[in-house]
């Protein structure tokens, strides 16, 4: 049996996953840029890998990919994982590497704060409760629940009760598109019971695979989950820091005062992005509302 | 000096947000947004697609939809019972009312057909008509007084521009949202076409966000336009040529609005709906209306852009989404 993956950072816990339910199968898994870049170059190996897959899983629906598929072979879809509502707070800016110096994630209050003039003391205070419930941060959770399961439920499986249970899980989210990745496990699992593919292993081998999982993402960066909005939620505040990657990059991790101090020098040091930064927060008066400042 | 381009993401590029996008993921949209949440109270007004959004919104429970009149079931969707509001003067002109409370006098105007009584200014509100024009100006100073919640209360007003070509009073200078004479013989009525220029459109709505906003400190404004072409036109050119000239000046001043105002953004409704870019066409076979699955699929594009934390970070994105951050090979097995 030829399996070809295609799915971002959950790939690898998808072939861990297959690789350890399915040990006689030819499991292949690669990042959507890197399909798409093969694909471009015309590399025979991968082309002749597509053609002859037997089962296409992950995200399935990409075109440009799922073209050069075996139109036989068997699919089973699993959707990209992105969860916002515990850290509503944390915005991309295309291009522009922010504090944690991998990714395009800033704070959307910092950003407001530099934009606004405040100083760095001025811009913590508005990390309250009260502000976060006048931006909308705690009425974002059953808007991103639902989005999840919607793009699960377009993949063909039920994930309501594995995410429940997941969200009521202290520590389940280092970043946004980032969980413990038996989260993925979970998921496929779900997802290729639901397509009649069952595990040829037993149960209690499933049940120690999933126990030994490799939690690769929890070396990735981390975003915190802000004390008052775990609080709302009745959840751990974890991770309590923002934190460079350990595998990538040192590990340091940085306290609110510390992650103002190194936005602001950021900004300061890229006058060019200020527009990106206006524009992304949606223009002055939105800038003003973050800021909690009056127009 | 770097190429200025090397960094903007896929949308800025026509290869990769167009021409290589399938038709029903071209996603238009603005760089200026906002975010919407449950606790933001919406108003709505302008021309007939406006309804459509309002309609959405009523069902959906994304943001909270002020209804200053209750509506009966065949009334327009909107805020309140104003009808089509097709112009800016209109828009204007409705503002003024309510903020100076003098009704227009003259706004009873004899029907046609059986001889019953309508306002003027929403002459299709009330299909069976009023007995007397007195009962018509009656009903008048109750709607003014019951809308003027629409302009102090919300805390975004989304406001559909339809249409350059109206009819005016030439001695009062009011602004119809219908010609007159489409329903009415009533010789006491003076009425001539005037075809409002950008100069004319942008100014009223510079005058009406400015006014509504000092009645309503916060208040957002988010502009559309709508897609609907003209029925007739009364312009010398044909109705095509007239429909293109009217949207465009329209949605020019949205830009013009959206640039100069901070609290004015633009919906790219009319781009995803009028552009001749997608598979299929938009409009049902008489080639005006819109299409209810096109509508729908605007309002998914508006629910993406402007609630949860979606701004300026696209849930596409997270398909392409590389975590550079942990060593993750770009493949396995290969």
């Amino acid at each position: 049996m030829k399996v070809i993956i295609i799915a971002n950072c959950a790939h690898r816990a998808y072939y861990n996953y297959l690789t350890g339910t399915h040990p006689d199968w030819d499991v292949r898994a690669v990042v959507p840029v890197q399909a798409k870049s093969w694909i471009a170059e015309g590399r025979e190996a991968f082309g002749a890998f597509l053609a002859e897959a037997d089962l296409f899983v992950g995200f399935t629906g990409v075109n440009e990919i799922a073209t050069y598929v075996n139109p036989s072979a068997h699919k089973v879809g699993l959707p990209p994982f992105a969860f916002r509502a515990f850290m509503p707070d944390l915005i991309g800016v295309k291009g522009f590497t922010g504090v944690l110096e991998s990714g395009d994630a800033h704070s959307r209050i910092a950003m407001a704060g530099y934009l606004s003039g405040l100083t760095t003391q001025e811009t913590a205070q508005l990390f309250n409760a009260e502000h976060y419930g006048q931006l909308g941060y705690y009425d974002q959770y059953e808007d991103h629940r639902a989005a999840m399961l919607a793009k699960a439920a377009k993949c063909g499986f039920d994930l309501t009760e594995a995410l429940d249970c997941w969200l009521k899980t202290d520590r389940f989210l280092y970043y946004p598109v980032h969980p413990n990745t038996r989260f993925f496990f979970d998921m496929i699992h779900m997802a290729m019971m639901s397509s009649g593919c069952p595990p040829d292993i037993s149960d209690a081998a499933v049940s120690d695979l999933r126990n030994g999982f490799d939690d690769y993402l929890s070396n990735g960066v981390h975003w915190p989950v802000y004390p008052e909005i775990a609080s709302h939620f009745g959840i751990e505040a974890w991770p309590t820091h923002w934190r460079l990657s350990a595998a990538n990059n040192s590990g340091q991790s940085y306290n609110l005062e510390q992650m103002l101090e190194k936005s602001f020098a950021l900004y300061k040091a890229s006058p060019d992005r200020l527009d990106s930064m206006l524009t992304v927060l949606g223009g002055a008066s939105e800038v003003a509302r973050y800021a909690a400042k009056t127009l | 000096m770097p190429n200025p381009y090397k960094d903007l993401d896929n949308a800025k590029f026509w290869k990769k947000a167009v021409a290589d996008v399938a038709p029903d993921q071209i996603h238009p949209r603005a760089g200026k947004r906002f975010l919407l949440t449950k606790t933001d109270l919406l108003a709505t007004a302008g021309s007939c697609f406006a309804q459509n959004v309002a309609k959405y919104l009523r069902g959906s429970q994304i943001v909270q939809v002020l209804e200053a009149e209750p509506l009966r079931e065949q009334d327009p969707i909107f805020s309140g019972r104003f009808g089509n509001i097709y112009t800016a003067r209109q828009m204007l002109q409705l503002f003024e009312e309510v903020q100076s409370g003098v009704i227009d006098s003259e706004c009873a105007v004899q029907r046609r057909d059986d001889s019953r009584w309508v306002d003027v200014n929403r002459p299709f509100m009330e299909p069976d008509g009023f007995a007397n024009a007195q009962d018509v100006i009656d009903a008048r100073k109750a709607h003014i007084k019951a809308i003027a919640p629409i302009f102090e209360d919300p805390s975004v007003f989304i406001f559909t521009l339809g249409l350059t070509e109206g009819w005016i009073n030439p001695a009062s200078g009011r602004v119809y949202p219908v010609c007159p004479g489409v329903y009415s013989d009533d010789a006491n009525l003076n009425y001539a076409f005037y075809n409002f220029s950008y100069e004319e459109i942008l100014a009223d709505m510079e005058q009406f966000i400015a006014c509504m906003s000092r009645v309503n400190p916060g208040i957002r404004v988010l502009l559309t336009v709508s897609p609907v072409p003209l029925t007739a036109t009364y312009a010398c050119d044909d109705v095509m040529t007239a429909t293109i000239l009217s949207k465009s000046i329209l949605r020019a001043v949205c830009g013009a609005l959206e640039s100069r105002l901070d609290n004015a953004f633009y919906f790219p409704s009319y781009e995803m709906i009028a552009n001749p870019f997608t598979a299929g066409s938009s409009y049902c076979d008489n080639l005006r209306t819109v299409r209810q699955d096109a509508i729908e699929a605007v309002m998914r594009r508006f629910e993406v852009d402007y609630t949860s934390s979606r701004v300026g970070w696209d849930a596409e994105d997270d398909e392409e989404a590389i975590c550079d951050d942990v060593q993750i090979e770009n493949s396995m097995g290969f």
